[in-house]
């Protein structure tokens, strides 16, 4: 009978000393499903956050309203806890960052010098988990924002996985989690890449002109504003080194293993390929400067001739050589060859010593491509 | 209430407890290592098992002056690592879901519960860890499942990472972590054979050392480890972002459940070695002692890092001097005590 | 001088009928006790008295093997009649002894049987003539299983014997009869394999049930309360069966089943978690069915516990581990209603034990109400008034429906008190909290006893054991490992 008060007593000092203040309950959250970085002319970083309404499902139905399902707030702030202290303000419900989506940022911004500190700050938000979707934003961020509406789908957030799984899974954009990018950043291996995002409709911004032919989207274009994700760009230690179109894009995924087919035209007869196996990335240590050398089978699902099958390998393996010189030149390397290089080497000190990213650079490229007979 | 133990379920306690210990002290606590944190695991198992053997074969101690000098120490050590364990519970728990709670707070419940589970003496916390480790590789097929898509085994090169010295300092801080856990063979009822406890150990060194290499296939290594917070060493293990949102609750079930048995056993071997060391005092008095203390220690265990270090130098030799023939003060050898 | 109850009990039989007849007219009460019966009649010149208690005792019986015989009997005029010659020459009944103490005859009178008081003799012939209404041996009504025995046990001590006797048909099987309680003794009988059931556990069961001092014991519902080894956990540490074909197994297991008059079901000790989340089911059928049906009411018995305060720690503390589709509906659902989730589970854990146990009281014609009020109230209207989102009403309807398939009624509500705490823990500390249960409930289950076996073995602490814990392999699989495990010692048969 002696327990009954220490029990009760125990559990008493847990109710009254857990600190279970007030906790916003479940729907009266903010879930901030996309959120767009930029950054102004006067320097301020402007947050715009795509949330839904939560309760207003059904109601459109029955009042016959034409409201949108989801809400855009922006706000401003010199810093990033300050702008999103601010966009806390504006938004009339408890922010909540663990559900986001996507993050797209401004091109300006990610070329900033201070980027890598905003990602820093970014990924220390408490609660906001780092596996959104990244994109940088050739056009107004805002305006990307502001566009994402559930295209397929009916809830924006299955929406976006989807859009990005269907896009990487076709090579059109590479794999980019935040994440990614966030730890890559800090890390000695390859560099990181990330999604390119632009708004069709935005007549300041010149998406087409570097990712995809002009026309590319007359056929179905709509008449509003419409969002899009084409191309990648590459991060050197947290700032965009390099941008890159849609086809180089796809040949870097397949490399990266994001995608494993790639569609090819040449004299206007299509040609499908399909990877075979994993790419392989040899790095020949022992030659002055290095030798970087990729080798990658396809099978063709077309009949080839052999005489033809020969003139794509070569075609493939040029334009895999104009890729990794791009690279070279523009300092990144984020093929994954640092990782291979990575295993001749005991400790971290001596691959640091070795510095990768500057033999990269000089590197010598072989690339080797085979196509395999069709099925 | 006498503190006590039977051979098998310590070494179960030992087992999942060490395993936990090496992996929390060489992946959150002490990064130095970078990749070469999983031979460090391993380099602590095998330091922890002299220790282990000396204790083994001074279960008769010729002193009992030496036996309750070992003992002493042994509680430090694992008073020392219990608080760190519970700060290790209490921060985790604030960086997952309640940033807004006062570390005190989030103390509380840890050491009730730790209270109430030692409270049931060493056969449960014992036994408890011994369902866990039936449990725990269930859960962790599972997080390797969901997580295999995300795994890049060329992550964990360069295979040494910080190379020798730094492998070294962490082995050295993870096996007085290890070795103190140990401290049940100078107590433990049945069978006491050491080479069952190095066996327990060797499993132990394995299992964290596999755990390690996972954790460092989800992540690159970071330029510059040491300079990155501890929040962001647990971010990365637990709510990792590379890997879906909803891994992070069997990762959580993994991590709790790991670090309350490692309280747990901290705690029981604290009291019990108290026990031993100040004769007639009660057991539960001991618990609620061990328990104060680690809860205590929690907010100055971050000042303490160089003790750490020479930990397991102490350890080693305190259960070295257990061997001794110490001679009383008549020149007479003493007999067995206990 | 007048002596005491007490003092009269105590005694021993008197040679004189008219003093043992005072005696126990005394005993019994019988000038208003209108129910003890005292029948006196002659044999061959000797005074003889039967003394039975009306209703208990079967008349036929009485009139057919004791008057009749007696009046039949082939014994000559001034013969002396002791208790032995009666047994021997006159009574036709099988079961009848000799008794000289007044307590224990009396005990057999109010239990049923016939006291033949004989003149000139310091013996009674005690003879076996219950016959008092009781049910009849039927269907299962709480463990109903689809294969296999559907007959349960009933209040009758003697018919449950015999059931379990039908069961276990071995010359080892012992009945062993004790009476438990200080003033009203209740008979309990402990049935268990010879050579099979371990003697420590023999003599630790029996040495607990003549502990018990309770003045009255009310079946075997107090006596678990009296014997079992901690009555401040939450789990029983006896296993209640109906089921006189799992009450067999038990024993033919090596341990000890305990059987009480007026109780329809057995106690089974000792047992671990594992017994209590068996079925009967599971050994009728075959091994794959038997493992499936394992692992659903594992998954049942978790989801019990857990499920509720999971979704409080997740809708609460970690939403992030929701998918946004399936917030985005919790959130919608609760948008108009006015109660924080700790609240709405509350109420809907409230309403639908209240249905658990109205159902339980409610008179078998009007049950079928109870389903539409439970139907209606709870779920359509509840709903409609914004009073519960609808996806609580699922995960209240799937942790009832868990638990549920626990076959142990106990066990059963021990968890629901569980579930409670981890609801409370989840609620305060989310995810952390729930941990922080789970952990405690785990430490309190390693340090549980069950008449001195550990509540997990074989598991912890490992024993050697049949294939037969959490899925159950072929019966070929199954080595005859029995009781032995329990305790921790090898005895492979």
């Amino acid at each position: 009978m002696r327990r009954i008060p220490l029990i009760a007593l125990l559990l008493a000092a847990c109710v009254a000393l857990s600190g279970c203040a007030f906790r916003p309950e479940v729907e009266n959250q903010a879930y901030v499903l996309v959120l767009g970085i930029g950054e102004l002319a006067d320097g301020q970083l402007e947050l715009t956050a795509k949330i839904p309404r939560i309760g207003e499902s059904g109601k459109d139905e029955k009042e016959g309203e034409a409201s949108s399902p989801y809400q855009t707030f922006s706000a401003r702030g010199s810093t990033w806890s300050n702008a999103l202290e601010n966009l806390q303000w504006v938004t009339p419900r408890e922010l909540n960052l663990s559900h986001l989506k996507l993050m797209v940022v401004s091109e300006v911004l990610a070329s900033d010098g201070q980027f890598p500190r905003l990602i820093r700050e970014i990924s220390e938000t408490p609660h906001l988990y780092t596996t959104a979707h990244f994109a940088v934003c050739d056009s107004d961020v805002a305006a990307f924002v502001q566009a994402q509406l559930p295209v397929i789908g009916t809830r924006l957030s299955s929406d976006i996985d989807a859009a990005m799984r269907h896009y990487a899974a076709h090579g059109y954009i590479p794999e980019s989690l935040f994440a990614e990018l966030y730890y890559a950043t800090g890390s000695y291996y390859s560099d990181p890449v990330a999604a390119r995002c632009f708004t069709d409709g935005d007549e300041n911004a010149e998406p087409a002109a570097l990712i995809v032919s002009p026309n590319a989207f007359a056929a179905d274009a709509p008449e509003e504003v419409s969002p899009r994700f084409g191309g990648c760009t590459v991060f050197r230690r947290g700032v965009l080194a390099l941008s890159l179109g849609v086809r180089e894009t796809q040949l870097l995924s397949l490399v990266l293993g994001s995608s494993d087919t790639l569609d090819l035209n040449r004299d206007g007869v299509p040609c499908a390929l399909r990877l075979e196996g994993r790419p392989k990335l040899e790095v020949d240590q022992q030659d002055d400067p290095v030798t970087v050398r990729l080798e990658m089978r396809f099978s063709c699902l077309n009949s080839l001739e052999s005489a033809e099958s020969q003139a794509v390998s070569e075609q493939l393996a040029r334009e895999y050589e104009a890729l990794i010189h791009s690279c070279q030149a523009a300092g990144v390397e984020p093929f994954g060859f640092a990782s291979v290089a990575a295993r001749r080497f005991l400790t971290d000190a001596k691959w640091i010593v070795f510095d990768w990213p500057a033999r990269f650079a000089q590197a010598n490229a072989e690339v080797r491509i085979a196509i395999l007979p069709g099925v | 209430m006498k503190l006590s133990v039977s051979a098998t379920p310590a070494r179960a306690a030992l087992c999942a407890s060490v395993a936990a210990r090496l992996f929390l002290s060489l992946m959150l606590d002490g990064p130095t290592t970078h990749n070469g944190a999983w031979f460090s695991a391993l380099l602590a198992g095998t330091a922890a098992m002299p220790v282990a053997f000396l204790l083994g074969r001074g279960r008769r101690p010729n002193s009992p002056r030496a036996s309750r000098l070992t003992m002493a120490v042994f509680m430090l050590a694992v008073a020392l690592d219990a608080a760190e364990a519970m700060r290790c519970v209490t921060r985790s728990a604030g960086f997952l879901a309640l940033d807004d709670t006062r570390p005190l707070f989030l103390l509380l419940p840890v050491a009730l519960a730790t209270l109430w589970c030692v409270g049931k003496n060493g056969d449960a916390t014992g036994y408890a860890a011994s369902v866990w480790i039936r449990i725990f590789p269930l859960l962790l097929a599972l997080v390797l499942l969901m997580q295999a898509r995300h795994l890049r085994p060329r992550w964990i090169f360069p295979l040494f990472g910080g190379g020798g010295g730094a492998i070294g300092l962490g082995a050295m801080r993870a096996a007085g972590g290890a070795a103190s856990l140990c401290g049940a063979l100078l107590f433990q009822e049945g069978d006491g054979r050491p080479s069952r406890t190095v066996g327990a150990l060797a499993i132990a060194a394995a299992v964290a050392a596999l755990l390690i290499v996972f954790q460092l296939m989800m992540l690159p290594t970071p330029l510059n480890a040491d300079s990155l917070s501890w929040i962001y060493r647990l971010d990365g293990l637990i709510t990792n972002g590379r890997a879906p949102l909803y891994l992070q609750l069997p990762m959580m079930l993994l991590w709790f459940a790991a670090l309350l048995h490692l309280l747990a056993w901290d705690c029981f071997l604290s009291a019990a070695l108290l026990q031993r060391c100040v004769p007639h005092i009660n057991g539960r008095l001991c618990v609620l002692i061990a328990v104060l203390a680690a809860a205590l220690l929690t907010g100055i265990s971050d000042h303490l890092e160089p003790l750490f270090r020479w930990r397991w130098a102490a350890l080693l030799a305190a259960a070295a001097l257990n061997l001794l023939p110490l001679r009383t003060r008549g020149g007479r050898v003493c007999a067995e005590s206990h | 001088m007048e002596q005491s109850w007490e003092q009269l009990a105590r005694a021993e039989l008197s040679e004189s009928l008219s003093e043992n007849v005072v005696r126990f007219k005394a005993l019994l009460s019988a000038s208003v006790n209108s129910d003890a019966q005292f029948r006196p009649f002659h044999m061959a010149g000797t005074r003889l008295c039967a003394v039975y208690i009306e209703g208990m005792a079967d008349d036929r019986k009485i009139s057919e093997f004791v008057l009749r015989a007696c009046a039949e009997g082939n014994i000559e005029g001034g013969s002396r009649i002791d208790a032995a010659c009666l047994i021997e020459e006159v009574l036709e009944s099988a079961q009848c002894r000799a008794e000289s103490q007044v307590e224990k005859v009396l005990q057999d009178v109010v239990s049923g049987m016939t006291a033949v008081l004989i003149d000139g003799c310091g013996e009674a012939v005690v003879l076996e003539t219950r016959g008092y209404p009781s049910r009849q041996v039927g269907r299962t009504t709480n463990e109903s299983v689809v294969i296999g025995a559907q007959e349960g046990f009933v209040e009758s001590l003697r018919t449950n014997m015999t059931l379990l006797r039908r069961y276990v048909q071995s010359p080892r099987l012992i009945t062993e009869c004790l009476t438990v309680g200080t003033e009203l003794l209740c008979r309990v009988c402990l049935a268990y394999l010879e050579g099979t059931a371990e003697k420590k556990l023999i003599d630790e069961v029996r040495s607990r049930l003549k502990r018990i001092d309770a003045a009255s014991v009310q079946g075997l519902g107090a006596v678990q309360q009296l014997i079992e080894d901690n009555p401040w956990s939450l789990v029983p540490q006896l296993l209640q069966t109906e089921r006189p074909d799992r009450a067999a197994s038990c024993v033919i297991d090596g341990q000890v089943a305990i059987l009480a008059d007026n109780s329809p079901y057995a106690l089974v000790a000792p047992v671990t978690l594992f017994h209590q989340l068996h079925a009967s089911d599971d050994s009728f059928s075959r091994w794959q069915y038997g493992s499936f049906l394992r692992l659903v009411r594992l998954l049942g018995i978790l989801i019990s516990i857990f499920l509720p305060g999971m979704y409080l720690a997740l809708t609460d503390y970690h939403m992030h581990l929701l998918p946004m589709s399936l917030l985005g509906s919790i959130a919608e659902a609760r948008a108009n209603v006015p109660f924080p989730i700790l609240v709405e589970i509350l109420i809907m854990e409230f309403s639908f034990y209240l249905i658990n146990e109205a159902g339980t009281r409610i008179p078998q014609q009007i049950g079928s109400a109870l389903g539409i009020v439970g139907a209606l109230i709870l779920g359509q209207a509840a709903v409609s008034a914004s009073i519960i989102s609808p996806i609580l009403i699922i995960i209240v309807a799937i942790t009832g429906l868990g638990n549920y398939a626990i076959p142990d009624y106990g066990f059963g509500l021990g968890l629901v008190i569980c579930r409670l705490f981890v609801i409370a823990c989840g609620s305060l500390l989310g995810l952390y909290g729930v941990c922080l249960a789970a952990f405690c409930m785990l430490a309190s289950l390693c340090a549980l006893r069950s008449v001195g076996c550990p509540y997990l073995a074989p598991v912890a602490p490992k024993r050697p054991h049949n294939p037969d814990i959490l899925l159950r392999l072929p019966l070929r699989m199954q080595r005859a490992v029995r009781g032995s495990w329990l305790y921790g010692r090898r005895n492979q048969e």
